[in-house]
């Protein structure tokens, strides 16, 4: 293999033009698939074609042709690569143009990839990826195997630790060291838990696959279905029934939802078992297949503890950890449950998280009251006032109104009552919630950027938000706080990231 | 200062404070820039709407089209005033530490990237802002698209420069 210099501007494979071309029709399609669609279906339909139509479709085909191919042509010509300092340096575009510079050190993963075009030519795909939010960040669609090869190794070469794919790391990991067991449900947990879960959004699951069902089944049978449904609300709207009727359906739905709630979290969390290694937790849990999964400490990003009000009786809350995700595992937004953890157990989780010392945190730090005023009136005295006309017509109209404001004021009085935060030296703490309870907690010195922000209605009142964005992809919002304060913490919070010389994943 | 950070207070003095006056402003052409663009947008919608009014059969009146057009008028006149508001607030200062972008009138928006949490960088130029010879510094980091950074409206050199000090300080911090 002869040797590539990586610091000369690269183009992609010539013979990837036609890759390029498949792309730009690709992305044409995708574009104009609302106007393809009728013309296609109109020729389909009518046997003759006017003389002036088609004409039309053959400039205009025409012009689709020489539109991709000079499309195709600029795309790749404009697309160079090249490697200097340490640096993946990509020039792209011609219209929009677009310069990137990626330290290689920064480079989580590198896939290589193929499809049937790709294999037909002999040429592969690249898909780098860093670390955060976004897609993939560069994609070279089309470039010869061995050149995706040496370029894979050129950045192994910078890269601390890369993977080819995320769960690579997890089987790594694992070996065998000296296990301390922290957690591990019992049955009668799981039936605490599975009684204990959020109804309401089983029922809405069950509504959602009924429906899903429903449509399924009309699908095939055309109009039967549709005319079963008729006739059984017929039945249930004549009046006699209607009444009872409709306890029975709500019993009915709640134990289905109650059963649902059950079964699932038989099959999510049967023999969860979670326990630290030197280094990193293993978790396995699952009933369906069993699923082992290792949580290396520095990539936990955030971890959070929700407990609502059944729970709050059984005195369990439930953990989510949250990891620094990459691009491509955003889409799938894994975030790690572990329900029914005990007061030793959420002990001993922090302390092999954050270390073993209680640190000795600030006074807990309590949103403003303009915080409640701002939800409400913006989330329902305004949808409310164009429907204000009717209030003299109708005795009904007002009784619902009230009920529903009256809702909607103790719901965001205690989401205003929840919100809060303290700080320490080393973590960040932030309460929230409604009928549920979260905690989130994080180490300071992981936080990837701080937005602070005030509108000019609170401006006015001193009174700012801070905004923490994490690696996890989870951006934390501390809202209505005094500006003084706001401002404190944003230093504060600086400060700690930018002395801190500890890796962050 | 409050009780908050009491051990902290010796470094927090070190530190400037969110709103010093030494922020860089935007470059004068971007407002420019932002007004035509908002300029074509605007005669966009218009066209549309004429055309609309021209050769759509539609059962409205003309006074009907009257409102629409003023409607649009003064969505475009509040653009231009909060784009004359806005404009003085687009800052943005390279610290020894971080990168601090201001941004926004009616929610006003301070934004910092620590250098050690830089993933990487990237120069955009559309054509629009090629016309008036600017740029756009985009700064990525991990923690999600909604904390990535846009400095719009930088000179070419000027945003270069930018990228080879913030891609020569990420590699230090390695």
């Amino acid at each position: 293999m002869n040797k590539l210099d990586w610091s000369k501007e690269q183009r992609q494979a010539p013979i990837g033009l036609i890759i390029f071309s498949i792309e730009t029709i690709r992305k044409l399609i995708k574009i104009l698939w609302p106007v393809l669609i009728p013309i296609i279906a109109e020729q389909g339909n009518s046997k003759q074609i006017s003389v002036l139509k088609e004409q039309t479709y053959f400039y205009g085909t025409i012009a689709v042709v020489v539109f991709v191919m000079i499309n195709s042509l600029l795309s790749y010509w404009f697309f160079r690569f090249q490697i200097i300092n340490g640096e993946l340096l990509i020039n792209k575009g011609y219209l929009k143009k677009i310069r990137l510079s990626i330290p290689l050190d920064r480079i989580q993963t590198v896939n290589i990839k193929q499809n049937i075009f790709h294999k037909i030519l002999n040429l592969v795909s690249v898909d780098i990826d860093t670390a955060g939010g976004k897609d993939v960040e560069v994609k070279l669609i089309a470039i010869k195997k061995t050149v995706a090869e040496a370029l894979k190794d050129e950045i192994q070469k910078n890269a601390k630790s890369i993977t080819n794919t995320p769960e690579k790391i997890i089987t790594d990991e694992i070996k065998e060291n000296t296990t301390e067991e922290i957690l591990a449900l019992s049955l009668s947990d799981i039936v605490k838990v599975g009684l204990s879960e959020n109804h309401l959004r089983s029922l809405a699951a069950i509504l959602g696959i009924g429906y899903w069902i429903y449509s399924q089944f009309q699908d095939y049978s055309g109009n039967q279905a549709d005319e079963f449904v008729t006739n059984s609300t017929q039945i249930i709207s004549s009046n006699h029934i209607s009444f009872y009727f409709w306890i029975f359906i709500f019993l009915l739905m709640f134990m289905i939802s109650v059963l649902f709630s059950f079964i699932l979290s038989f099959i999510r969390f049967y023999e969860l078992k979670l326990s630290k290694l030197s280094n990193s937790f293993k978790l396995s849990f699952g009933l369906i297949n069993t699923k082992e999964i290792s949580i290396p400490m520095s990539k936990i990003q955030v971890i959070s503890w929700h407990q609502n009000p059944f729970r709050q009786l059984l005195r369990f809350e439930t953990l989510k950890i949250k990891q620094a995700v990459s691009g491509e595992r955003i889409k799938k937004k894994q975030a790690i449950e572990i329900p029914a953890c005990r007061l030793s157990h959420q002990k001993s989780i922090k302390n092999a998280i954050f270390g073993d010392t209680e640190p000795s945190f600030s006074p807990v730090y309590k949103t403003h009251w303009m915080y409640f005023l701002r939800n409400f009136i913006f989330f329902t005295i305004i949808f409310i006032l164009p429907t204000i006309f009717f209030w003299w017509q109708d005795q009904e109209y007002q009784i619902s109104i009230i009920i529903y404001e009256v809702f909607w004021a103790v719901f965001f009085f205690i989401s205003y009552k929840r919100r809060g935060f303290r700080i320490s030296e080393s973590q960040l703490e932030i309460t929230k919630g409604h009928i549920s309870k979260s905690i989130y907690q994080m180490q300071n010195f992981k936080i990837q950027a701080i937005n602070y922000n005030q509108n000019i209605f609170i401006k006015k009142r001193h009174l700012a938000n801070i905004t923490i964005f994490t690696a996890s992809g989870d951006n934390l919002r501390i809202p209505y706080i005094p500006e003084k304060l706001a401002k404190e913490l944003y230093n504060f919070l600086l400060y700690k990231i930018e002395s801190s010389e500890k890796p962050w994943m | 200062m409050s009780e908050l950070f009491q051990n902290q207070s010796i470094e927090l003095k070190d530190l400037p404070l969110i709103d010093p006056e030494t922020f860089k402003p935007i470059e004068n052409a971007y407002k420019l820039f932002l007004h035509l663009r908002n300029g074509l947008l605007f005669i966009l919608i218009f066209s549309i709407v004429i055309l609309f009014q021209l050769f759509g059969n539609s059962e409205l009146l003309n006074w009907h089209f009257a409102i629409i057009y003023i409607s649009i008028f003064i969505f475009w006149i509040l653009s231009f005033g909060l784009v004359e508001l806005g404009f003085p607030r687009k800052k943005y200062i390279l610290r020894q530490h971080d990168l601090v972008y201001q941004t926004g009138y009616l929610i006003q928006n301070t934004t910092a990237i620590p250098k050690n949490r830089i993933q990487h960088v990237e120069i955009r130029q559309s054509i629009l802002l090629r016309i008036f010879k600017l740029s756009r510094l985009v700064i990525y980091t991990a923690g999600g698209s909604s904390s990535d950074l846009s400095i719009s409206g930088i000179k070419p050199e000027e945003a270069e420069l930018l990228k080879e000090h913030i891609s020569l300080s990420i590699s230090e911090h390695e």
